[in-house]
């Protein structure tokens, strides 16, 4: 790697010996594009190839230093149409709202429960259950056929600008779109109606995948539109069409699938809803018993703190489950949908769970989603999902970790948060399957006695103790090197004296358990031992044991004493 | 915006971004900052700020792409950065260079100037003056080093 500053004087050179034209005024460029809702791309979180598509379409809308006449004339031009349509709108008076065919469902503390449509009259996010579509009947004529899954919200206004439909974002889960007869907002789990948009703005480079044409045109949060995007990939493939591709040829959006073909012709103002059909229905129903699942597992998981949650085998709801999903995979894309949507900020620790059900279980769509998720929102990852991901999906874990391992900035949420992410259970990976840089990696994070990178400065939190001597007695398992003991033991006795000293009893006994295990496990069952069994062992011990140590302070000492000794 | 474009403009560059692109991600740059209720904490911090996005975004584009550029370290980045514009911009920078430039041999400002004024390649640098790509090779990076610290010695002058 070249050093920054021969770099800047290559920089420098440069400017030097070809100075840049006049470099154009920007900012007239980013506020159009602000204005038109051409939101600034997490690249995070797309495709390049989808980033350059964008650029591609941007460009030409607004092209730096150009003072074209026409875009005033068309705007001009629109500034009539939006006119004529307001006041034809304002004649013929806001649009009724529709009817339901049958009642639905709202989510009730975690659970559905059935409704009636005087909820989705008042603008309340309804949920289709069942094993039937329910019939929406719009105004003037017009009605939308709902699938069973879906949770969606009708909002009775007019689209802001006659004729003009598109796709929008709505919070962390959903698709909005604004029809003629008002918005349809479709959230969580309603990837049965999947809806495209295909506009005179919309340009399909050959290559583009046409989900992405959803989101853009309109302000939206760049997580959320990746969320349609996805919902209509799933959407797409869990239907009657069955494994659908989408791809774009010769400027038509293409959508393929088994026995049917939809083409959306480019250029068109319409509004294209495919509704998923046959197996969806029971993907209905399904959704609603993982939902029904999930809500059980959060009653049962209140019962354990954060230490206990990770036990599969104490929680009955966690296996009953497990034993749906594994009966009807198709449930995990209702899991998912789930742990996307609102349902997750309304029980705290759904999102937990849910990933931990995607890390424990070994099925093929279970490990596509939990890598998907992992990819999309690694922050939502906890050590342990890390863990159990990485040895049971190895091969195909390897690219994430590397990933998180080379990427300093991979959790660059606020500009003002520079702290890297904390490589430390990815280095055990890469260290556990032989990598040399695995091992490397660890033995500097190792090098740092306190867990200033994990928990920046939280010393008190003991899981991150917990994390980080089960790392390093991973490592002393892995190199077979009992003097790497010793050093631990020093380092653990230290930060249980500390922990002593601020008053910080529980920590410490936790800590120093966690000690007496490894010294035991040592022992008594010398060898590697995978992490993730290492840490559930920890926990578990540290559980048993931890009210009998802080009644009694005279063993914390002797243990801390033989700490030290050793 | 006005007030910082020129700068994340020139740190993109430094970066190594393409300038085919060097708009594009300016503007990606502030409109990301603007998604992202961007909050105002003076000048100095908001160029620090503009410049984190601005690098993450280049790493973005080398890592998806795939381009064989690889990048300075963050820290390292900034830090050569902040040197450079110092309080004008980099033009006390560049004067330095100038100055440094005519301490070099005619036969390595040369070098230099097919290199980083016409974007001439090595090979054909080395065909044209009659050395050996290794030659011309070993030219800019003795070139480079004699020039970062002539003016990081100049620098250190002026700041005395």
């Amino acid at each position: 790697m070249m050093d920054p500053r021969d770099r800047l004087v290559e920089y420098a050179l440069g400017r030097l010996f070809r100075p840049d034209p006049e470099e154009a005024d920007l900012s007239g460029r980013v506020r159009r594009s602000w204005e038109r809702g051409v939101v600034g791309p997490d690249l995070d979180d797309l495709d390049w190839d989808e980033a350059a598509f964008l650029r591609t379409r941007r460009r030409p809308i607004v092209r730096a230093g150009a003072r074209p006449t026409w875009p005033y004339l068309t705007a001009a031009a629109a500034a009539l149409v939006m006119a004529l349509g307001a006041t034809l709108w304002l004649r013929r008076g806001p649009a009724p709202l529709g009817e339901l065919s049958r009642p639905v469902a709202e989510l009730v503390e975690g659970r559905w429960v059935p409704t009636d449509r005087d909820r989705l009259l008042a603008g309340e996010p309804v949920f289709v259950t069942g094993g039937s579509p329910a019939t929406v009947t719009l105004a003037r004529g017009r009605s939308l056929i709902v699938q069973p899954g879906t949770l969606f919200t009708l909002f009775p206004h007019e689209p802001p600008f006659p004729g003009q439909q598109g796709g929008d974002a709505v919070g962390d889960g959903g698709t909005r779109v604004d029809l003629e007869w008002g918005t349809l907002e479709t959230l969580g789990s309603g990837a049965s109606v999947v809806l495209a948009v295909a506009g005179s703005r919309v340009v399909l480079p050959d290559g583009a995948r046409a989900r992405a044409h959803l989101t853009w045109d309109r302000r939206s949060p760049a997580p959320g539109a990746l969320h349609v995007v996805e919902a209509v990939r799933r959407g797409l493939a869990r239907g009657a069409l069955g494994r659908l591709t989408v791809e774009v040829i010769e400027g038509e959006a293409r959508l393929e699938g088994a026995g049917e073909t939809l083409t959306m012709p480019a250029g068109s103002r319409q509004l294209l809803a495919l509704e998923t059909l046959g197996p969806r229905a029971l993907a209905g129903d399904l959704g609603e018993r993982v939902a029904s699942g999930l809500g059980d597992l959060m009653a049962e998981a209140e019962r354990y703190d954060a230490l206990g949650r990770w036990e599969p085998s104490l929680d009955g709801a966690f296996v009953r489950l497990s034993e749906l999903l594994d009966g009807e995979p198709a449930g995990w894309f209702e899991l998912t949908e789930l742990l996307r949507a609102e349902f997750s900020v309304m029980v705290p620790n759904a999102r937990y769970e849910a990933l931990a059900l995607l890390a424990l279980d070994d099925g093929r769509i279970s490990r596509e989603l939990a890598r998907d998720t992992l990819r999309e929102h690694p922050e939502w990852f906890e050590v342990e999902h890390l863990v159990a991901f990485a040895e049971r999906d190895g091969g195909d874990f390897e690219r994430e970790v590397w990933g998180i391992v080379m990427d300093p900035d991979s959790n660059l949420k606020s500009p003002w948060n520079t702290e890297p992410r904390d490589p430390l259970i990815p280095a055990v990976y890469l260290a556990l399957r032989g990598e040399t840089l695995g091992v490397g990696l660890l033995k500097a994070e190792l090098e740092d006695p306190a867990p200033t990178t994990w928990g920046q400065g939280r010393v008190g939190d003991v899981r991150i103790l917990l994390h980080r001597a089960a790392a390093e007695a991973g490592l002393a398992a892995l190199e077979g090197r009992s003097p790497v003991f010793g050093r631990v033991c020093g380092d653990l006795a230290a930060q249980v004296l500390e922990l002593l000293e601020a008053k910080m009893e529980p920590s410490a006994a936790q800590l120093a358990l966690v000690w007496e295990y490894l010294v035991k496990r040592a022992e008594e069952e010398p060898g590697p031992m995978r992490v993730s069994l290492l840490i559930q062992r920890v926990t578990g011990y540290v559980l048993a044991n931890e009210q009998a140590l802080i009644d009694d302070p005279a063993r914390i000492e002797r243990l801390v004493a033989d700490l030290e000794g050793r | 915006m006005r007030r910082h474009q020129a700068s994340v403009r020139g740190f993109l560059a430094f970066l190594g971004c393409p300038s085919a692109l060097l708009d594009d991600l300016t503007q990606d740059v502030f409109l990301s900052v603007l998604s992202t209720g961007f909050e105002d904490r003076g000048p100095a911090s908001t160029a620090a700020y503009l410049r984190r996005v601005a690098y993450h975004l280049v790493l973005k584009v080398v890592r998806r792409e795939r381009r064989q550029v690889t990048l300075a370290d963050p820290e390292g980045a900034e830090a050569a950065w902040v040197s450079y514009e110092a309080d004008d911009g980099g033009t006390g920078y560049r004067l330095a260079l100038r100055e440094c430039l005519r301490r070099l041999t005619a036969r390595a400002r040369e070098v230099l100037r097919l290199r980083y004024g016409e974007s001439v390649q090595r090979t054909a640098i080395a065909e044209s003056l009659g050395l050996s790509e290794a030659g011309v090779k070993s030219i800019l990076v003795r070139s480079r080093r004699r020039l970062r610290d002539c003016i990081e010695a100049r620098t250190l002058e002026g700041a005395g």
